[in-house]
């Protein structure tokens, strides 16, 4: 058996004289990916109220309603998987680099198109 | 890739005997797992030996769910068998490790043996969503962050 | 002869975060037999592949283990797949083989520093967990998520890396590898991890053989089995030989893990050298999933089996995993036998248990 501390001194030493390799994280925060799948975004001007996107979430986080014209979306059921998000035709859904910030409860954003712009 | 994997179908008094066979050629258990139908239990065996899988059916009727341990040909066997034991509720006689139906805790005793029942849940509007301990933030406002 | 105790060992222990119950029976420090239980967290997501869709199935299969998580969906796939008759594009193939490895190496990294904080050996576990930190923002980078992959879909992956990423992560790799290496270097010559783990849960080759043991359990033992031999997804493709140890013991198995670290960083950087261009999945539209496959993976933990049956309708009649933990319950147990009750954290550990993944 060898006796050689030397490999984990080296290490411990070097690692205490660097700089650490955490993030003193809510101050200092890490630019997102170009590819993180932070949360599901939705721009209801846009929205025609298809409700295909409600028919492809897994989770039916998603629930559209044609008649009322509202769409509402459970961020604590969404797993963002991207489903709405690449079968929406009118590309009123789009998924956002940012996090979704930590939840206390069940965080329901919903949304209602009360008036539409009269044909140009 | 390599899928030439053969499925027979065998009878129940064969069970054991092929299991001995399977041994004495060198295979090794890969898994047993149990299926439910209408009216039967589909119990199938794998076995492996040099990257070629061999796999075996036998039928178990529901009035009789019975199905001989192979605790003594394959000492592995025992996880499998309680497992089926606990999922699907077999009666495996001779089983060297009888958890007693204890082996897998479910909540639901048996929960596998079953037809599955899909239930239905229907999307209401999205003001149904609402419940007690959930925070519904109002139409078109922007969360806080 | 004195009577035996019995010492329930679980499911909340300080060094094993796994939902896996033991009763050790005792004599003195000295464990007579062990008889473990499982099912704290049983989910039943087999019987949830026969209600839903196929194709949301995949996401489904993703989520049985947090941290095999892509070889999962990677093998609900390939399982689908061959059901359906799809040939995958080879991009894909190579893409799907790059993240199975990225996720071997953090699923071994991880397992490394669980088992340095088993053995009470704090800063390697810390040191561990740096290195895979820098594996799961690749992961990020590649596919946007970093636990749940999310890339793979029946018919291939659902985005495509450009070929300026997959340089950069190519670069990054031989970095991380650097890194590693220091880190393996005290696996393997400090003098704690040697008496912690040497000589320690023996487990002879025939034994583990006819235990049905898998993955580096089996390998540990000097038997040459490695499911990826298959050549399934672009394995048969590239250079490699199975990794194997012959002690039997904790530290062989412990070596297996090491040394297969090495070998999936240079699996990496084979795919991206022969990284083929051209499409990166196939259409399913009208078509349905039809007859029945057994389906075998390599999973970090060892070899993983699916079952899969359908009868052309939209969901599975019959999904079934059988999970490497699963094979290797029979094995602990005899490994467990006559070893001292403070080696038995170290030992059930060696196993690399993912007990949640274990109770689909």
């Amino acid at each position: 058996m060898s006796w050689s501390w030397l490999s984990i001194s080296s290490l411990v030493t070097r690692s205490a004289l660097s700089r650490p390799a955490t993030r003193l994280y809510p101050v200092e925060r890490r630019e997102p990916f170009r590819k993180t799948r932070g949360h599901v975004k939705f721009v209801v001007d846009d929205c025609n109220f298809c409700t295909i996107c409600a028919h492809k979430c897994p989770t039916r986080a998603i629930v559209a309603n044609k008649k009322e014209k509202t769409w509402a979306i459970d961020h604590s059921l969404c797993i963002l998987c991207g489903n709405c998000v690449e079968d929406c035709r009118e590309g009123c859904i789009t998924l956002s680099n940012d996090p979704w910030p930590p939840m206390e409860a069940k965080e329901v954003l919903s949304f209602r198109k009360d008036f539409e712009l009269p044909p140009a | 890739m390599n899928l030439e994997e053969s499925f027979n179908d065998l009878e129940l008094a064969q069970w054991v005997a092929t299991a001995e066979r399977q041994r004495a050629d060198g295979f090794r258990l890969v898994q047993m797992t149990g299926t439910a139908r209408d009216d039967h239990f589909e119990i199938m065996i794998s076995y492996d030996k040099e990257y070629r899988c061999e796999n075996f059916r036998v039928r178990i009727p529901r009035d009789r769910p019975e199905l001989p341990s192979l605790s003594g040909v394959f000492p592995a066997a025992f996880t499998y068998e309680n497992e089926l034991k606990d999922l699907f509720g077999l009666a495996v006689p001779g089983l060297a490790v009888d958890y007693g139906g204890g082996f897998l805790r479910t909540k639901t005793k048996i929960p596998f043996s079953g037809s599955v029942t899909v239930k239905k849940e229907k999307p209401g509007s999205a003001s149904s969503r609402k419940t007690a301990d959930s925070k519904v933030v109002p139409f078109n406002a922007k969360r806080e962050e | 002869m004195a009577s035996t105790t019995i010492v329930p060992f679980g499911p909340q222990h300080p060094v094993l975060p796994e939902p896996i119950h033991l009763d050790l029976e005792l004599d003195d420090e000295r464990v007579v037999q062990a008889l473990p239980s499982i099912g704290y967290v049983h989910r039943g997501l087999e019987l949830l592949a026969e209600r839903h869709d196929y194709l949301e199935m995949s996401q489904v299969a993703e989520r049985i283990c947090g941290i095999c998580s892509f070889i999962h969906g990677q093998g609900y796939c390939q399982g689908v797949e061959h059901l359906m008759g799809l040939e995958v594009p080879p991009r894909a193939v190579y893409l799907r083989t790059i993240w199975a490895e990225i996720s071997r190496i953090q699923s071994h990294l991880l397992w490394l520093g669980l088992s340095a904080d088993a053995f009470g050996f704090e800063s390697l576990f810390q040191h561990s967990w740096r290195i895979r930190e820098m594996l799961v923002d690749i992961i990020e980078e590649t596919t946007g998520g970093r636990v749940i992959f999310g890339v793979c879909k029946v018919g291939g992956i659902r985005k495509d890396v450009d070929d300026e990423t997959l340089q950069r992560v190519g670069r990054r790799i031989r970095e991380i590898e650097a890194a590693y290496e220091e880190v393996a270097r005290v696996f393997r010559e400090d003098p704690t991890v040697q008496k912690r783990t040497a000589g320690v849960g023996v487990l002879g080759a025939e034994d583990a053989y006819a235990l049905g043991a898998v993955g580096p359990v089996l390998r540990g033992s000097g038997v040459v089995r490695d499911t990826r031999q298959l050549g399934y997804a672009a394995y048969g493709e590239l250079d490699w030989e199975p990794v194997v140890e012959t002690a039997g013991d904790c530290y062989a198995r412990c070596e297996v893990r090491l040394r297969e670290i090495s070998q999936s960083f240079d699996l990496i950087a084979q795919c991206i050298d022969r990284m083929p261009e051209g499409k990166i999945d196939v259409s399913v539209k009208g078509k349905r999933p039809q007859g029945e496959t057994m389906i075998r993976l390599e999973q970090p933990r060892g070899e993983v089996c699916y079952y899969l049956m359908a009868k052309g309708r939209k969901n599975l009649e019959r999904f079934r995993v059988r999970t490497p933990t699963f094979a290797n319950i029979a094995p602990l147990v005899q490994m467990l036998k006559g070893c001292e009750l403070a080696d038995v954290p170290v030992i059930v550990l060696t196993i690399d248990p993912c007990v949640s993944c274990n109770e689909r």
